[in-house]
C-alpha cells in the first residue's frame, strides 16, 4: 500500500512541477511578445498599473517572475518607479488564481484539455510560431492539475496509516513548525502559490488540519519574499527598491495574517463562522490566500508615498540611476501631451549634457572623469534615451492636436539623432583607446578629442539653457570639416615616416567618425525646436561671430 | 599661464597676449583677468596665441564666451599667430569657423575693424 501511495505522490508531484514550469515558461513568452506595448499602454495610471499587475500575476503565476520582469523594464528605462510598484504589488493577487483553480474538481476539464492538446500536437500547432506557446501553456496547465489529481488520489489513504496519524497528532499543535515548513518550501520552490496549492490538496484529503494549512500558507508567503531578497542580492538602488517592496509586502502580509490567526483563534465565534460559511476547507484556504495577497497590496497602495520614502532611505539610488531617471518628466504629465513634450525637450537637454563626458577620460588632461565614469554616463544616457523613446511613442499615440503631434515628431527625430551621436562617440572612444601612446596618429587623436569636447560642451550649455543660447554660433562651429580631414589624411600619407596599415585604418576610422559626429551635432542644432525657431528668424543673417 | 594686455596706440583695440598652457589650471589663472579685459573693452580685442603651448577644451570655451561678450557690445575678437598644433585644435573644435582666426598681428588688426554682423 505504501509503495502505491508514494508512487502516486511522487508521480503527481513530478507532473505538478513539470506543469508549473511549462505553464510559467510559455506564459512568460506569450506575455513577453507584446509586453512592451502593454506596459506602456497599461501603466498610464496607477489603477491600470495595478490591473496589469493582477493580469501578469495570473499569466506567469509567479510574483518572482513579475518582480524581475519589472526590474528589467525599470533598468532599461521603459518603466518609471511610480508605475513599477503597483505592477509588482498587485501581481501577487494574480497568483491566487492557481490556488483557487486547485480547489475545483477539474478532472473532466483536464481530460478534455489533454485531448485538445493532443489534437493540437497532431496538427503540428506546437511548432507554429503563433500557437506553440499557447499549446505549451495549456499542456503545462493540464499536467499541473493532473499532478494534483494524482497527489490527491495518493494522499487520501495516507491519513489512515497509523504512522501518519501519529505524526499528525504530534505536529498538529506546532504551528511554528508548519510556518517554518511553509517558508522553507516556498523559499526552495520560489513560489508561495505552488506551496499553497499543494497545501490546499492536502487539507482537502484531511492530511493537514485547517490551522496547519493556514500557517503553511503564511509561512510560504514569507519564504517567497525571502527568495526574492536572495535573488535581488546583486541589485542596487531603485532596482533593489522594487525587490524590497515585494519583500516588505509579503512580510507585512504574513505578519498581519499570523496576528489575525491568533486573534480569531482566541475568539469562540470562529467555529461558528466556519460553520456558517458552509465552504469546503480547500476553498477557505484559497480565499485566505487571496486575502493574504489583496490586503497588503491595498495597504501598500494607500501608503504609497511613505513607503516610497522608506525605500529611498533603505536603498538610495545610485549615481547612475540618478542620472538616468527623468528629472522633469513625471507620470501625470502624460495626461497633457503638450506639456509632456516640453518636459521631454528638457530631458533631451540633460541627455545632451552627458555627451562631453563620453570623451573626457580620453583627453590629454581629463577634467574629472575616469573611464569608469565615462561608461557610467554612457549607460545612464542609454537608459534615459530608452525612457524618452518610450515616452515619445506613447505621447504621439495620444497627442490631442496636429501641432502637438508635429512637435512630438520633431522631438522624436531629435532623439534619433542623439542616439546616433551617442553611438558615434562610443565608436570614437573605442578606436581612440586602441591607439598606442607611441603611434604617430596619437597627437592628432588627442587634438580631435579636445576639439570635439569643446564643441560638445558648448552644445551642452546651449541645450540645457536654450533660451539664452546662440544657436548660430553652433551652426558655425559645426560647419563641414571634410576638407580639413582630407588635408590631415594626405599629410600623413605624404609624410616620410609612412604609417603602418593598421595605423592608416585607425586614422581613416577616427577622422570619418569625427566628421560624422560634427555633422550629427549640426543636424541636432537644426532640428532642435527651440534652436530651429531662432535660426529661422536669423536665416538671412551671416552665421558667424566674425 | 601669463596674460598681458594693453591698448594699441591711437586705437580702441586691446591686445591680449597669452603665454603658457591654456589647460584647466592655466584657464583658471587668467579667466577673471581675461573676462574683465573683454567686458571693460571699448573696442575690438585681438588675442596673441603665439606663446600658447597647449589649448584645452575649457580654454577654447573661455575664448568663445568672451567673443560672445564682445559681440553683444558690437566688437570683434580676433585670434592670431596660433602655432600649427593649436590652430588644429581651433579647427577641430569649430572655433575657427565661429571666430576670426588669422596668422599675423597685422591681419588681426585689419580683421578687428570689420563690423560685427
Amino acid at each position: 500500500m505504501l509503495t502505491e501511495i508514494s508512487a502516486s505522490l511522487l508521480g503527481g508531484l513530478g507532473l505538478f512541477f513539470i506543469g508549473v514550469k511549462l505553464l510559467s515558461g510559455h506564459m512568460k513568452q506569450l506575455a513577453g511578445r507584446r509586453f512592451r506595448e502593454m506596459v506602456t499602454l497599461m501603466t498610464r495610471s496607477r489603477l491600470r498599473a495595478s490591473a496589469l499587475g493582477v493580469l501578469s500575476g495570473c499569466l506567469t503565476q509567479s510574483s518572482n517572475a513579475v518582480t524581475f520582469i519589472v526590474v528589467s523594464l525599470l533598468s532599461s528605462g521603459m518603466l518609471t518607479m511610480g508605475r513599477a510598484l503597483p505592477v509588482v504589488g498587485w501581481s501577487n493577487v494574480g497568483t491566487s488564481l492557481l490556488v483557487i483553480l486547485a480547489t475545483l474538481d477539474l478532472r473532466l476539464v483536464i481530460l478534455y484539455l489533454l485531448g485538445a492538446i493532443g489534437l493540437a500536437h497532431y496538427m503540428d500547432w506546437d511548432k507554429s510560431s503563433r500557437l506553440r506557446h499557447l499549446v505549451g501553456a495549456a499542456l503545462g496547465l493540464a499536467l499541473l492539475f493532473l499532478g494534483l489529481v494524482l497527489i490527491k488520489a495518493g494522499a487520501a489513504p495516507l491519513k489512515d496509516l497509523d504512522a501518519v496519524q501519529t505524526v499528525l497528532r504530534v505536529t498538529s499543535s506546532s504551528m511554528i513548525l508548519a510556518f517554518i515548513a511553509g517558508a522553507a518550501l516556498s523559499f526552495v520552490a520560489q513560489s508561495s502559490s505552488t506551496v499553497s496549492v499543494v497545501a490546499v490538496t492536502m487539507v482537502n484529503v484531511g492530511l493537514l488540519t485547517m490551522d496547519q494549512t493556514l500557517m503553511i500558507v503564511y509561512g510560504a508567503n514569507l519564504g517567497s519574499g525571502l527568495s526574492i531578497w536572495l535573488l535581488a542580492a546583486n541589485l542596487r538602488g531603485t532596482l533593489r527598491q522594487v525587490a524590497l517592496y515585494q519583500v516588505l509586502l509579503k512580510s507585512v502580509g504574513a505578519f498581519l495574517f499570523v496576528c489575525l490567526f491568533y486573534f480569531f483563534k482566541a475568539m469562540p465565534s470562529k467555529q461558528l463562522l466556519d460553520a456558517a460559511t458552509g465552504m469546503n476547507l480547500s476553498l477557505q484556504v484559497a480565499l485566505v490566500f487571496l486575502a493574504l495577497q489583496t490586503v497588503p497590496a491595498l495597504i501598500f497602495t494607500l501608503l504609497n508615498a511613505p513607503i516610497l520614502k522608506l525605500l529611498g532611505k533603505l536603498c538610495a539610488p545610485s549615481r547612475e540611476e540618478e542620472l538616468a531617471s527623468p528629472h522633469f518628466l513625471y507620470d501625470q504629465a502624460f495626461e497633457e501631451p503638450g506639456l509632456a513634450a516640453q518636459l521631454v525637450a528638457r530631458e533631451q537637454g540633460r541627455l545632451i549634457s552627458f555627451l562631453p563626458e563620453y570623451l573626457d577620460a580620453w583627453r590629454e588632461e581629463p577634467e574629472k572623469n575616469s573611464i569608469e565614469q565615462a561608461n557610467l554616463y554612457d549607460r545612464a544616457g542609454q537608459t534615459l534615451s530608452v525612457t524618452l523613446d518610450t515616452a515619445l511613442s506613447n505621447l504621439i499615440d495620444h497627442a490631442d492636436s496636429r501641432d502637438t503631434t508635429e512637435e512630438l515628431i520633431k522631438l522624436q527625430m531629435f532623439q534619433n539623432h542623439v542616439k546616433s551621436l551617442q553611438e558615434s562617440l562610443r565608436e570614437l572612444v573605442h578606436h581612440t583607446g586602441e591607439i598606442p601612446s607611441t603611434s604617430q596618429i596619437r597627437p592628432l587623436s588627442l587634438r580631435m578629442i579636445e576639439g570635439l569636447h569643446a564643441l560638445l560642451s558648448v552644445f551642452a550649455d546651449a541645450a540645457i539653457d536654450p533660451e539664452n543660447a546662440e544657436p548660430k554660433i553652433l551652426v558655425s562651429m559645426t560647419a563641414d570639416r571634410s576638407d580639413f580631414m582630407d588635408r590631415t589624411r594626405r599629410k600623413f600619407q605624404e609624410s616620410e615616416a609612412k604609417l603602418k596599415v593598421e595605423e592608416q585604418q585607425r586614422l581613416y576610422a577616427i577622422t570619418t567618425i569625427f566628421e560624422r559626429i560634427v555633422w550629427l551635432v549640426r543636424r541636432l542644432v537644426m532640428v532642435q525646436p527651440a534652436f530651429s525657431q531662432c535660426l529661422a528668424l536669423d536665416a538671412k543673417r551671416p552665421v558667424s561671430l566674425s | 599661464m601669463q596674460l598681458t594686455a594693453h591698448s594699441i596706440d591711437s586705437t580702441s583695440i586691446t591686445l591680449i597676449a597669452l603665454d603658457g598652457r591654456l589647460d584647466i589650471m592655466g584657464t583658471n589663472e587668467i579667466e577673471l583677468k581675461f573676462n574683465s579685459h573683454a567686458a571693460g573693452s571699448t573696442g575690438p580685442v585681438i588675442v596673441d596665441l603665439s606663446k600658447v603651448t597647449f589649448m584645452s577644451s575649457i580654454g577654447l570655451r573661455l575664448l568663445l564666451a568672451n567673443a560672445q561678450t564682445l559681440r553683444r557690445k558690437g566688437h570683434q575678437m580676433v585670434l592670431f599667430a596660433a602655432e600649427p598644433l593649436i590652430a588644429d585644435v581651433l579647427t577641430t573644435s569649430g572655433i575657427s569657423n565661429a571666430l576670426q582666426v588669422v596668422k599675423t598681428k597685422e591681419e588681426a588688426l585689419q580683421a578687428s575693424k570689420i563690423p560685427v554682423a
